[in-house]
């Protein structure tokens, strides 16, 4: 399933990023981190009609050899990007609508906890264990 | 082809493609390059005549692979060569020309004409004999541009299928468009031009007009021609054309001839210029030969327009060669293929003559001609080719050559070139008839952005197919990309680009470089500024693979510093939004990357620079470093700056970048950064006070701070000064948010305004999470204003030059300090011992050192106190005073004591001298028991008395010597310095005086003062007193007798009771040593209050009384009585005398009476003792004038008729003037029984009648004089 997933911030600073293997981590960082850019471009240009409900789901941000990215926006403008590999080819586009969901009900869930100061980077067990199991389906 | 023009636009579909080389070895590098840049300037070339314009693409390399696809793309082929080389004689010439030969015959297939450029040889000068078959016949003075035959072997290799055209028929026709110097085929060839392409326009000084005639009429006619009505026109006019052509091109093969002269026999032209600097001809000559090209070409164009019906050969793309082979060429689908490659190739050539209407056309009809047939590639290519001529009508003018056109016109302005002024309006406004206008438009509105995009993307899919074409196909990615960046898609412009990626091709590893560095610029054109540092990085990577034999490390520390914005790193901190503490970027990704520069740094070999980018590596960092990681980083530090130390300095790299000196602010962070002001001792103030500048104003003095209490917390004035030539002071507040104790060294401050001496401190923080202070010191070495910016420090072995506006946690951005002239500096001190503490005064009085000092009551001390200089300046002045705490204010002067002349007589002090001089302490003290002993007499007088009494019983008198003093600058500037000692002095008791009493003597002179004293202090005390001596012990109550002299008289008038206890006191001299403790002191008995009666006795009375008993002379120290018996008759003899001294009582009247009485043993006197008394003779004596010599003297006798005790009472009243005394002593009685005698020896008092001069004076005899009567 999933090879990555990440949350990051308003401000663009990575709040969460978990990577299904720890040795080519630092790839995904540059991935996601260049990702960004597609974002940035869509939720702009998607600002344009302002009538418009957003749509939160971005799409495919952009393939690369080997993986594709996908990027969500909620509405607070908090991003997740989700890494799958090119050659699985089992994942439509509502499986990863699916798990932006999911994803997102796991961010807001965690973003309850009183404890947590929006904006610090995510620690959360119950997080985890809903990325793991993204990643391990 | 491999090798990709990264840098190509979709407008190159246009241009001409322009070699341009340097030949021959005498040409410098530098001489090509500044020929280059001109030669490039001229892009645009407006053609003579024609209302088109064309566009030349340079190039100083292309690969003879490149060229070959010039089939299948028009724009790739080399259509011109320019060859400059220089030489200075024949000889080298021909060298020259030899290798300009060779270089032409690499670009031989595709040439359309060529030029070489000598520069080192007169224009007409040892050439002109040579030169002259051609140059000689041009009349301009600078040698232009001339067209030649055009070379036949190359020919039969151009694009022309040879056998189209046979051998004589094509020569004929190749010179021919040679020809088209000449002028007037130089019309006839426009007219002809204008024909074929639709635009109908006049015609300026064309001698044949009836051509022209022609075209316009069947244009004019209908204006709204539809291309495909044209084109069947054309097609009948090109014939018509055609054979004309074929006439008027006859005639000049014979010059053609004549023009091969020995050395340009292929044809071509030299020109000559002096040198670079002095070719003012060049463009001209430029615009001469892209003129040509262009006929050559427009020549091709139509050409093609007439082969296009026959059979026409294959065109094939370079790598099709092979596949062709042996094919049946007569097949409908070979043919078709040809008409459509044709076709497309027609196209390119009218997009390059200016013509992208036509070009759209012909793009169309290829479009339609190969699809049936499959040919993937070429339509590949026509579909690229429809978006360039899409985006050249739409933007080509407008967006991406338009500012380069506008340069070089200003630039052709300026050399008098006015061709291109006069071409350009006719290009960009409408004709009169608007025709080119609704073409253009029609065009616009064929494509629009969307279109592009679906057109590119088709091409790119088409081209994918061939693996062949990948250069092609990536060229038309990156094309297509820019295209899409002008019309504002970055999303599709991305796709594109991500395209470009999975382009596989075998690239050098150089070319991989360029193709991401052109990836990574092409992003950040988007906005995609992370992918563009993206491909930077992987750029840079790419230069040190590896598997590359030789890593470029320069090329890689170039790459990665342009990658850094991208990852929001800043190498100048000032450019950094970020707050600390808050997350800015992705930390992981930004440490990475700087190591990657550092590490690129280092193998540079720039140890600097690596040093640099630690530190900004450590700066930007470290709050996410972990403690390992910071250990490291440190050690890695160290050991770079242990071979070259970090500087302030800011770096330049090779590329025209800063890096900037990054000070470490957060290692260590300064929490707080606090001048200290001077030790108050030394703090200089102002000599005199300054005049009351409260006065100036009209306002009165508030402590409210209305409004200004924000800006005093980060003002950066201070309120304290600092002086010249003084260590000045500045703490630190500093924290450790390393894992190891930090070693700072060189910490000292950045100062402006004033010049400093500095001494920098070395600090070692530990590494608790605690705060560490430090103090920095500095001497400021001149006096003025002083500014603070900031601290220095070394670290690791790199300097920081910190500066506190960078500081976040220091508001201020710099302190300001005023620095006044320099002063001495004098230390105090005294020989007594310094006290424990010293509480009772503020920190005013700067107390630098104390003494202290335990006295007994009474006794004194001495000690000495001592200025010392121990400034390189004399003091000059010095001013000695005493403080002290208000309720000693009183007596406090009585306590220390000093001789003030002594200390001026000793100024001024030298440097290192030393002032000396002597203050006395005394233990003072009132000997009298608070609250005891007051003799229950005295309350009265007790009531005006002050509350704060001395007090014998033991206190502490503390004092402040303050010692101002001022010299060298500082005197002159109105500052002095103030130091002082602290004195506490404890007076203990000694002892003190419980009762006093007065007592006549014998002697009239002298009276007995007895004083009744008590030993209060813990030891025995032996006190001494006129020459006797007693010993008290603890708590012993002693009485002494003192006899002293009696006072004058007056006195008792003319001193107040104080003034007279101590004139009293100043007789008494009573010591007392206590042996056990060696002291000794004297007894001051000012302090006792004596009572009216008792200073009566003290002073001497004006009449002394000399008084007998039956004879018997009662003296003034009779104590008891005599005894008589009743009856028994008593004379009293009375001789006052009048002292000589009190001479205002001579010439008065007196009354002398004598009175006897009782007085009772509770105190009341009876004066009715008539009962008991019989008194003989007169009770009053009148006496009319008192003189010296005549004593008054009475005599009475008494007879007591009862037992007891009586007094006499003696006094004498002495009347104001002559008046008669009227003195009533109650009844004084006469006759009584009981006499009382008294007798009066001395002491008097007088009672004043207020108001009068002479006063009745009444003087008592004070002698006891009692007589005892018994039966």
């Amino acid at each position: 399933m999933a090879v990555c997933v990440a949350v990051i911030a308003k401000e663009n600073y990575p709040l969460y990023i978990k990577a299904s293997t720890a040795d080519n981590e630092l790839k995904f960082y540059y991935t996601v981190h260049s990702s960004l850019d597609v974002i940035e471009e869509k939720i702009n240009s998607a600002g344009k009609n302002a009538n418009d409900q957003r749509e939160l789901y971005l799409g495919l941000l952009y393939p690369t050899e080997d993986y594709k990215v996908y990027g969500y926006v909620t509405n607070t403008k908090i991003k997740f990007v989700i890494v799958v590999e090119s050659s699985n080819t089992t994942l439509r586009d509502t499986e990863i609508r699916s798990m932006f969901r999911k994803l997102h009900q796991g961010y807001v869930d965690m973003l309850c906890n009183p404890f947590y100061i929006p904006g610090e980077s995510v620690s959360s067990k119950s997080f985890s264990e809903t990325v793991i199991s993204m990643m391990q389906q | 082809m491999s090798v990709v023009d990264y840098s190509q636009t979709a407008e190159d579909h246009q241009c001409f493609l322009v070699l341009v080389r340097p030949t021959g070895k005498l040409l410098s590098g530098k001489h090509f390059s500044r020929c280059w840049e001109r030669i490039v300037q001229l892009n645009c070339v407006a053609i003579p005549g024609q209302k088109r314009v064309m566009w030349i693409r340079y190039k100083r390399q292309y690969s003879a692979e490149s060229n070959e696809w010039g089939d299948f793309q028009v724009h790739r082929k080399a259509l011109g060569l320019i060859s400059v080389g220089r030489c200075s004689n024949e000889a080298e010439f021909q060298d020259l020309f030899e290798s300009y030969k060779k270089e032409k015959e690499c670009y031989a297939d595709s040439l359309y004409n060529s030029r070489l450029i000598v520069f080192g040889m007169n224009r007409d000068g040892s050439e002109i004999q040579r030169t002259d078959s051609k140059i000689g016949g041009d009349d301009s003075p600078p040698p232009t541009f001339k067209m030649d035959s055009f070379d036949l072997e190359s020919s039969d290799s151009d694009s022309v299928v040879p056998e189209r055209l046979d051998g004589d028929a094509e020569s004929e026709y190749r010179k021919g468009t040679v020809e088209v110097l000449d002028p007037l085929q130089f019309d006839q060839r426009e007219c002809d031009t204008k024909a074929d392409s639709e635009v109908p326009r006049v015609v300026k000084n064309s001698p044949i007009v009836n051509n022209n005639n022609n075209n316009k009429k069947d244009d004019s006619a209908g204006p709204q021609i539809t291309f495909i009505r044209t084109k069947s026109e054309k097609a009948d006019n090109k014939k018509v054309e055609n054979k004309k052509l074929d006439d008027l091109k006859k005639p000049p093969v014979k010059r053609t001839g004549s023009n091969n002269s020995l050395r340009d026999a292929p044809g071509s032209e030299v020109v000559f210029y002096p040198s670079v600097d002095n070719c003012e001809g060049l463009e001209e000559g430029l615009k001469d030969f892209v003129t040509s090209l262009f006929f050559v070409l427009e020549g091709k164009r139509l050409d093609r327009g007439f082969e296009k019906g026959d059979r026409s050969m294959l065109l094939r793309a370079p790598f099709e060669k092979k596949d062709f082979v042996g094919l049946d060429t007569d097949t409908k689908s070979f043919k078709k293929k040809c008409q459509g490659r044709l076709r497309k190739h027609l196209a390119d050539l009218c997009l390059i003559a200016g013509m992208p209407g036509e070009a759209m056309l012909h793009y169309t009809t290829a479009l339609d001609l190969l699809k049936p047939v499959n040919d993937n590639l070429w339509m590949a290519a026509c579909y690229e080719g429809l978006c360039s001529t899409a985006v050249i009508t739409q933007f080509g003018t407008q967006a991406g050559s338009q500012s380069t056109l506008r340069r070089n016109q200003s630039f052709s302005t300026k050399r008098g070139v006015a061709s291109l002024d006069k071409q350009k309006p006719g290009l960009q406004h409408s004709y009169a008839n608007g025709f080119q206008d609704l073409a253009e438009a029609s065009v616009k509105s064929n494509l629009d952005a969307d279109d592009i995009t679906e057109k590119y993307k088709e091409a790119l899919m088409y081209y994918s197919k061939y693996k062949n074409a990948a250069v092609v196909e990536m060229e038309a990615s990156l094309k297509a990309c820019r295209i899409l960046i002008l019309l504002k898609r970055p999303l599709a412009a991305a796709d594109f680009l991500q395209n470009v990626i999975y382009i596989n091709l075998q690239l050098s590893d150089e070319d991989r470089i360029s193709r991401y560095s052109t990836l990574s610029s092409l992003y950040s054109q988007i906005g995609f500024q992370r992918k563009a540092s993206f491909f930077k990085r992987v750029a840079a990577m790419q230069c040190v693979a590896p598997q590359n034999p030789r890593p470029n490390w320069v090329q890689c520390h170039h790459l990665l510093v342009q990658a850094l914005a991208g990852y929001r790193i800043h190498l100048d901190p000032k450019d950094s939004h970020a707050v600390p503490g808050e997350m800015n970027g992705w930390t992981v990704i930004q440490t990475r990357v700087l190591h990657e520069l550092i590490y690129s740094a280092k193998r540079m070999g720039n140890l600097q620079l690596a040093v640099r980018y630690l530190t900004i590596l450590l700066h930007t960092q470290l709050d996410y470093l972990s403690d390992s990681e910071k250990r490291e980083l440190v050690t890695n530090l160290e050991g770079f700056t242990g071979s070259c130390e970090g500087t302030v300095n800011t770096l330049a790299l090779d590329s025209g970048v800063l890096v900037p000196h990054v000070p470490l602010i957060n290692v260590p962070r300064v929490k707080t950064f606090k001048l200290l002001p001077l030790a108050t001792h030394l703090e200089p103030r102002n000599l005199r006070a300054p005049e009351a500048s409260a006065s100036d104003s009209v306002f009165i003095f508030t402590p409210l701070n209305i409004g200004a209490v924000e800006h005093m917390a980060d003002r950066p004035e201070v309120d304290f000064k600092w002086v010249e030539g003084d260590l000045c002071e500045v703490e630190l507040v500093m924290c450790n948010p390393m894992p190891d104790a930090l070693s700072l060294s060189q910490l000292s401050l950045l100062t402006e305004g004033v010049a400093v001496e500095t001494f920098p401190s070395s600090v070692v923080l530990p590494v608790a999470p605690s705060l560490y202070r430090a103090k920095i010191t500095m001497r400021p070495t001149a006096a003025g204003e002083l500014s603070i910016v900031g601290y220095h420090t070394k670290l690791y072995g790199v300097r920081s030059n910190c500066k506190l506006r960078d500081c976040p946690s220091i508001p201020q951005s710099l302190f300001k300090i005023v620095v006044t002239s320099a002063l001495p500096q004098a230390h105090l001190s005294t020989s007594l011992p310094c006290s424990a503490d010293f509480l009772s005064f503020g920190e005013g009085l700067n107390v630098v050192t104390s003494a202290t000092a335990v006295l007994y009551c009474g006794q004194s001390k001495e000690c000495t106190v001592t200025i010392q200089n121990k400034s390189r300046l004399p003091i000059d002045w010095v001013k000695v005073s005493l403080e002290a705490t208000r309720d000693s204010k009183d007596y406090v002067n009585e306590v220390y004591m000093w001789n003030s002349e002594n200390v001026q007589s000793q100024l001024p002090i030298p440097p290192s001298g030393v002032l000396c001089f002597t203050m006395v302490l005394q233990g003072i003290g009132d000997f009298l028991i608070p609250g005891v002993g007051k003799g229950g007499r005295d309350s009265l007088r007790r009531l005006g008395e002050p509350v704060n009494q001395l007090v014998s019983l033991g206190r502490v008198v503390e004092g402040v010597l303050r010692v101002d003093y001022s010299g060298g600058p500082g005197y002159h500037d109105n500052l002095c310095r103030c130091s002082s000692v602290a004195f506490s002095v404890d007076i203990l008791p000694s002892v003190v005086f419980t009762k006093w009493n007065v007592m006549l003597s014998e002697s009239s002179d002298h009276c007995y003062v007895i004083l009744d004293l008590k030993n209060v202090c813990d030891h025995d005390t032996e006190v001494r007193y006129s020459g006797q001596s007693a010993y008290l012990k603890h708590q012993h109550i002693r009485s002494i007798c003192i006899e002293v002299e009696r006072l004058e008289p007056g006195l008792v008038d003319s001193h107040t009771d104080a003034q007279f206890s101590s004139l009293l006191a100043s007789f008494l001299d009573i010591t007392y040593t206590i042996p056990s403790q060696k002291v000794s002191g004297k007894v001051d008995a000012s302090r006792l209050t004596w009572t009216k009666e008792q200073q009566q006795l003290l002073c001497l009375s004006p009449v002394s009384w000399d008084i007998h008993l039956n004879g018997q002379v009662i003296s003034p120290l009779h104590i008891g009585s005599l005894e008589y018996r009743t009856g028994q008759l008593i004379r009293l003899d009375v001789e006052a005398t009048i002292q000589s001294e009190t001479s205002e009582l001579f010439g008065r009247g007196a009354v002398l009476t004598v009175c006897c009485c009782q007085h009772h043993d509770n105190g009341v006197v009876s004066y009715n003792t008539d009962q008991y008394v019989i008194a003989m003779g007169n009770q009053d004596l009148h006496v009319e004038q008192i003189s010296s010599d005549t004593p008054v003297h009475h005599s009475c006798t008494y007879m007591f008729t009862c037992a007891g005790f009586y007094k006499f009472d003696i006094q004498l009243r002495v009347g104001s003037g002559e008046t008669q005394s009227d003195i009533n002593y109650g009844n004084g009685g006469q006759g009584n029984p009981m006499v009382n005698i008294v007798q009066g020896h001395g002491h008097s008092y007088t009672v004043k009648d207020e108001g009068q001069d002479s006063k009745p004076l009444l003087l008592k005899c004070l002698s006891v004089i009692e007589v005892n009567i018994v039966e």
